[in-house]
């Protein structure tokens, strides 16, 4: 039997009247105490319905919803509000709620069957139908808007968001857009398979409204998690691509998505592309499980390591994958070190153990020879990428122009994901303190660092 | 504006599609099938960029390299690798490579070639300007600006 109900609440005996009724109604659900367990089985299942309580810890609501959205789970959220005052602590508003695509707000004056008879009417695989909700016939007409302004969205991506985050619009020529669907509200599914029989590809949305969308989130997130005492983070795998998960929104924000959106799949394509080589996959996925941080570092490297790539009028396809590859592949060397020294930076190690650690450009290079998936340059980004323009690197202290051109631009890209990991500011925040920071005048080339200036702007 | 390109390498049909390829790129295409004679031609000219093939029976790409830069030249190296000389690649970074060809993939060569040719023109030209310390402070401004508009928007 399929299981349709995520209960996730601290609070037992509110849950556990639940539960009772759900079972006397022969309907099955699984039951969550805290925020990792929600986020365990939502990876693991599909609900039809998620059922968040605003008190949940260790992984807050809210993480709950955003992991939600950002992993395009079709599960129908709805909230928990254990009692009214708690709105308030968190700054918000049942408007908010609805912003964020909450479909309902449960109180605690409601009786389980009240509950249910809701949670029902949101299973219901037609309920989208009875919406009465036509947006063509309620919508406006077309309006004269600048195509600048919009970012385009796969329809049938849209769709299986379930509800829009924001308004969506259909293109009818260039400045010409009509509104589809309103923020807040389900995408209606029947209209929307037409346009998508007519040939339809895309939905677009104001680039402006997205952004808004992920701040809010993001604030909201912030003040929990300051009002909450302990959330800690924890790797969860999910169905989403392995750019999506380990380069979340909080590493990206204020950069432009159609930006994000190149970067990420450039990652995914490259990483596809040399886990085809089988000891590599292996060592990746060992990464992956062993040390997350690292993994994870190696995707957020490579991420700004292509957007600083593609403000460089020489870097070409064929470079650009390879300053992709060596970014995801810079710090394997790491991995045939001793498990206390596999870490991103060799702060806290003591001079042994530095000069052990400093070996790993090489021992990477070496790794990497035996692959066929890897070419020299990539090889020689992998060389390098601690070779500062100073002459201050290693393992050879080469000097601005004996470093390999690719080598400089990873080796910015390493440097300055170090500092947003460290600081844990916003990218822009990050590359403020990164520039002020005097030491990167001379290790750094300034035409990259223009770059990523140029990309976060 | 064009510069001029050498290529050593010890097998002559490479040499001569190579250098048909690459002439609308260059001024003049110099070319040796050895590493002496490569050298030689460097003493006597101004090279704006170099390929060489990193393993030939007389010099290697390494000792031409190393050679060059005991000159006090720092033409930019585009080096053919093929599987088997890792080794004498890690060498040859040390002596400051620009670029790395894997053969027989030669795809992005024109592109390779193009930049090592600008690359190399400007090394030979002393045109900078701004100061380092100028030019970071510009970038800071850049962008600094650039956010006060976003956060007024
Ligand atoms: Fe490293
Ligand atoms: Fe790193």
């Amino acid at each position: 039997m399929i299981t349709n109900y995520l209960i996730a609440s601290p609070h037992k005996e509110w849950a556990d009247a639940l539960s009772v009724q759900l079972s006397n109604l022969g309907l099955s659900y699984d039951r969550a105490f805290n925020g990792k367990e929600a986020q365990a089985l939502l990876h693991k299942n599909n609900y039809s319905i998620t059922l968040l309580d605003l008190e949940l810890k260790n992984h807050s609501s809210l993480e709950i919803l955003r992991y939600i959205k950002l992993s395009k789970l079709k599960t129908v959220v709805m909230f928990y509000v254990p009692y009214a005052g708690i709105l308030n602590e968190y700054g918000m508003t049942l408007g908010i709620l609805k912003r964020l695509g909450i479909m309902e707000v449960l109180l605690p004056t409601m009786t389980p069957l009240a509950i249910i008879k809701k949670l029902r009417h949101w299973s219901d695989p037609n309920v989208w139908r009875h919406i009465p909700f036509d947006p063509l016939k309620r919508e406006e007409k077309e309006k004269s808007l600048s195509d600048d302004e919009f970012t385009k969205v796969n329809i049938q991506e849209a769709l299986e968001l379930g509800i829009a985050a924001f308004d969506h619009y259909l293109r009818l020529a260039p400045d010409k857009y009509v509104r589809v669907v309103h923020q807040g509200e389900p995408f209606p599914v029947s209209t929307i398979q037409n346009y998508i029989n007519a040939g339809v590809e895309y939905l677009y949305f104001y680039t402006s409204d997205r952004l808004e969308y992920i701040n809010l989130m993001n604030e909201l997130v912030r003040k929990m998690i300051d009002a909450s005492p302990h959330s800690d983070d924890l790797i969860i795998k999910s169905l989403k691509s392995v750019a999506d998960k380990y380069i979340n929104e909080a590493y990206t924000e204020g950069i432009k998505p159609s930006l994000i959106e190149e970067g990420k799949s450039f990652c995914n394509n490259v990483y596809s592309l040399i886990t085809k080589d089988k000891d590599l996959h292996k060592k990746l996925h060992d990464m992956e499980y062993m040390i997350p941080d690292l993994f994870s570092h190696s995707f957020l490297v490579s991420f700004y390591s292509i957007l600083i790539s593609k403000q460089i009028k020489w870097v070409g396809k064929k470079t650009l994958e390879s300053i992709a590859i060596g970014g995801l592949l810079h710090d394997i060397g790491l991995m045939e070190l001793p498990e206390e020294l596999r870490k991103d930076s060799p702060h806290h190690l003591d001079n042994d153990q530095k000069i052990e650690w400093e070996k790993h450009p090489l021992l990477g290079a070496k790794v990497l020879q035996g692959s066929p998936f890897v070419n020299e340059q990539v090889r020689q980004i992998v060389y390098q990428h601690h070779e500062y323009i100073d002459g201050s690197g290693y393992p050879n202290s080469l000097t601005a122009l004996k470093i390999y051109p690719l080598a400089k631009i990873v080796a910015v890209g390493d440097g300055y994901v170090n500092k947003m990991t460290e600081l844990k500011v916003s990218p822009r925040e990050t590359f403020k303190a990164f520039l002020l920071d005097r030491t990167n005048i001379l290790k750094y080339e300034p035409n990259h660092l223009r770059a990523l200036a140029q990309s976060l702007i | 504006m064009k510069q001029n390109l050498l290529i050593i390498d010890d097998e002559d049909l490479i040499l001569h599609n190579l250098k048909y390829l690459l002439k609308k790129h260059a001024l003049t295409v110099f070319t040796a099938n050895n590493g002496k004679a490569g050298l030689n031609i460097l003493q006597k000219n101004q090279i704006h960029c170099v390929i060489c093939d990193i393993f030939m029976p007389d010099l290697t790409g390494v000792q031409i390299i190393k050679e060059v830069r005991a000159m006090g030249n720092m033409v930019p190296f585009v080096f053919f690798t093929a599987h088997g000389n890792h080794d004498l690649m890690l060498e040859a970074a040390k002596y400051g490579a620009f670029e790395f060809i894997n053969k027989p993939y030669f795809e992005s060569l024109e592109e390779i070639i193009i930049n090592g040719l600008r690359e190399g023109f400007e090394r030979s030209s002393t045109s900078n300007i701004l100061t380092k310390e100028n030019e970071y402070q510009e970038i800071l401004d850049m962008f600094l600006a650039a956010l006060k508009d976003t956060n007024v928007r």
